[in-house]
């Protein structure tokens, strides 16, 4: 019985003892990140204010590392302010912001890479803030709300977008087509077939594309083909009903790219490549053309040998369409919105850092790496060469249409994206069922 | 130790932590999906009560239907290719050749330590059309028109997966049965030798009857796993061209999370859930009789 007792006393001494060991270190834990806390605040004279932000920008990245860096100079100017900055992947950044603010944990500051359906909805949901009364920093001649309303609903401004890019260039190598015969791009649509078939009979791949994740025929193949046949106003039709995904006009532009595919003008392996794959393959002369967002630049900038000749030309024309090469697809980016529950201390803070992000020399440092602005800034000097070429060639486009993926809702651009993929693959979809398909989506 | 017998109650209080935090995250998350799943839902709006709608959808949703065929066919080639494979290299490595060289039994280890995305980025460039290994060595060797787009081809591409799948596995099931195998007493082996039990004989009417349950739980263990798939075919392949590589959990992760579709999500989730646990049911009948 006494043996009994004392084995008893030993157990809930060690039990005690674990118990104890597991909550000191639980413990300690909190006073260090507690004397860390006061050690930072006792440095500055104020109450340092931590914003957290939720971005893809990355200092490594070549498409948001200007937009890193300027952040990082705005911490620099205000030592009283930090920014706690969790980066996300660009593939994965939708999925992470739909479902934190489903969840409603949406950091203080959160970057919107486009406008659209579901920053709409995130907004409608009043989880953000608007900047409506922040707005005085900015001059209607230094930013034309027309250039910043996709980053506007219902009549409310909730950030101000970075750069703006067109959905459609088309880049090709000089090299190759000069000596198939070609001095200059054409500039009708029935031309630019020809010359596909051209090459492909002449043994050349005549167009690189990356469609891995479905985006890039959507917004560089399917929005100049709609806007070109149809007109700017084909998608806004669609969705009120007044048109349909059935009818001829959309039709049409599902039966070129079926079309197109049939003949081989694409990589065998457009679907299973990403873009910096087609982008390696039409750098190393394996294909005619590469065609992607004007954002690819960047990637063909930094990658292209020395040697490399690359030409640029805008979607052409196509005979009998309402559409014309003035106008293209494209779509403004990088604007970063505020979380509606932020303090006045925050809220502060969270204004400077837009004024700063969104001023003349942020905007200079934007146009510096390559990138268009929807803002009347002078541009730099010391821009690259390449991207000035890009920008001439583009300085006839006079009108920006709505991109697919801004204007239609997330069921219907994911289903597009899965039946341009079928439509690519041999023996896929007929254009026919694709467009069956996308309008019992939209009906739902 | 007689003292825990005797007092049940100092277990029942250790297992309340384990009990706590797996109601948390594993029971009360299922029960939510299936809460959500009679809901029309894209995450903000308000809910809207949706009855058995999306579960009527489901039923008439083709790419589902595929996506299950696709998980089958995972489960498929995992417990006929898995397994075999893995009961023949621990045999292998349990026979005298080989008994005393660690490095073959660490080289077929080797794919399950590796990380998923690892894999998945390595036979991504296995497979790739232009420069790919494969494909390279069949142009090397004149069969040009062999060489294919492997993971573009939609009649073709989640076979192709499947053997990714099964050369990263089976090392796993050959570790296991491995273990197995050298607990099987070798007095019995010698008992079958002096019978005239050898070769083929010995390994189907000795050997696999002793290390049987072991076998039987691989196979469950290989089900479940293939059910689970979606790391993999979501690097790989994303589950496309349009939907051909499609199963369930890339599915319901691109309705729930791409097309915002809570609710259809939810419901695809519960669907999957019991149609594993059909699956298990299943397979643990089958492997019931046959112990007979």
């Amino acid at each position: 019985m006494k043996m009994k007792w004392a084995k008893t006393f030993w157990v809930c001494l060690l039990m005690t003892a674990m118990i104890g060991v597991l909550s000191a270190c639980g413990q300690s834990d909190n006073t260090n990140t507690a004397s860390g806390n006061t050690g930072s605040t006792g440095n500055t004279e104020q109450k340092q204010v931590v914003l957290s932000f939720m971005t893809t920008w990355s200092e490594s990245d070549p498409f948001t590392g200007v937009y890193y860096k300027n952040a990082m100079a705005f911490e620099k100017a205000n030592p009283d302010i930090k920014l706690d900055i969790e980066t996300i992947p660009y593939n994965d950044y939708p999925v992470k912001l739909n479902t934190t603010a489903a969840g409603g944990n949406l950091p203080d500051l959160i970057l919107m890479i486009g406008g659209g359906s579901m920053f709409e909805q995130i907004a409608r949901s009043g989880a953000l803030m608007p900047i409506d009364e922040m707005m005085g920093s900015w001059k209607e001649d230094f930013l034309p709300s027309s250039k910043i309303k996709e980053f506007n609903v219902d009549g409310k401004q909730y950030g101000i977008p970075g750069e703006v890019s067109y959905a459609t260039v088309i880049y090709y190598n000089k090299k190759i087509l000069k000596d198939a015969g070609y001095t200059e791009f054409p500039a009708t649509y029935e031309a630019f077939k020809a010359m596909v078939k051209d090459l492909k009979a002449k043994n050349i791949t005549p167009i690189a594309y990356g469609n891995k994740t479905g985006s890039v025929l959507l917004a560089s193949l399917l929005s100049p083909l709609n806007e070109r046949i149809s007109g700017p106003d084909l998608y806004a039709k669609i969705k009120s009903g007044e048109q349909k995904f059935t009818d001829p006009d959309f039709m049409n532009a599902l039966k070129d790219i079926k079309e197109l595919s049939d003949m081989g003008a694409f990589n065998v392996d457009l679907n299973s490549v990403d873009n910096v794959q087609a982008t390696n393959l039409f750098l190393s002369g394996n294909s005619a053309m590469y065609i992607d967002g004007s954002w690819g630049a960047k990637q063909i900038s930094k990658d292209k040998a020395a040697d490399f000749e690359v030409g640029f030309a805008v979607f052409p024309q196509i005979e009998g369409g309402k559409g014309s090469m003035s106008t293209m697809p494209g779509a403004t980016n990088q604007g970063v919105v505020l979380n509606a529950k932020l303090d006045d201390a925050k809220k502060a803070a969270a204004e400077k850092f837009l004024q700063f992000m969104y001023s003349e020399e942020s905007y200079q440092n934007i146009i510096r790496d390559g990138n268009m602005v929807p803002a009347n800034v002078t541009a730099p000097a010391d821009i690259d060469p390449l991207f000035k070429e890009m920008t001439g060639v583009l300085a006839g486009v006079k009108e920006i249409t709505p991109v697919y993926d801004i204007v239609m809702p997330a069921t219907v651009v994911t289903a597009t994206k899965n039946g341009l993929q079928g439509l690519t693959t041999p023996g896929g979809s007929t254009p026919e069922a694709v467009a069956e398909e996308l309008q019992k989506e939209l009906g739902q | 130790m007689q003292m825990f017998l005797r007092h049940k109650w100092i277990i029942a209080a250790g297992l309340i932590p384990a009990l706590v935090i797996y109601t948390m995250f594993s029971i009360y998350p299922i029960l939510s999906s299936v809460y959500y799943s009679f809901f029309k839902w894209d995450g903000f709006s308000p809910k809207q009560w949706h009855g058995l709608q999306n579960y009527v959808n489901l039923i008439g949703d083709g790419v589902f239907w595929q996506s299950i065929r696709n998980n089958l066919y995972f489960v498929l080639f995992s417990v006929l290719g898995e397994i075999p494979l893995g009961l023949y290299l621990a045999m292998m490595l349990n026979g005298k050749l080989f008994r005393r060289d660690g490095i073959f039994r660490t080289v077929f280890f080797m794919p399950v330590v590796i990380s998923t995305i690892v894999v998945s980025l390595i036979w991504n460039m296995f497979y790739n059309y232009q420069f790919g290994l494969v494909n390279t060595a069949l142009r090397a060797v004149g069969l040009d028109h062999w060489a294919q787009n492997w993971l573009g081809n939609p009649g073709l591409a989640i076979f192709v997966l499947c053997i990714v799948v099964v050369w990263q596995y089976t090392g796993l099931y050959m570790v296991i049965f491995l273990a197995a195998l050298q607990n099987v007493p070798s007095e019995v082996l010698e008992a079958a030798e002096l019978d005239g039990a050898v070769g083929i004989k010995r390994t189907w009417h000795i050997v696999v009857p002793i290390i049987a349950d072991t076998i039987f739980a691989s196979v469950v263990l290989c089900i479940s796993g293939a059910l689970r798939a979606f790391d993999l075919i979501y690097i790989m392949t994303n589950g496309g061209p349009s939907h051909s590589t499609e199963v369930g959990a890339t599915y319901m992760f691109s309705q729930t999370f791409s097309s915002m579709k809570y609710g259809y999500g939810s419901a695809i989730s519960t669907a999957i859930i019991i149609i594993s646990f059909g699956l298990i049911i299943i397979s643990q009948f089958i492997l019931r009789s046959l112990k007979r």
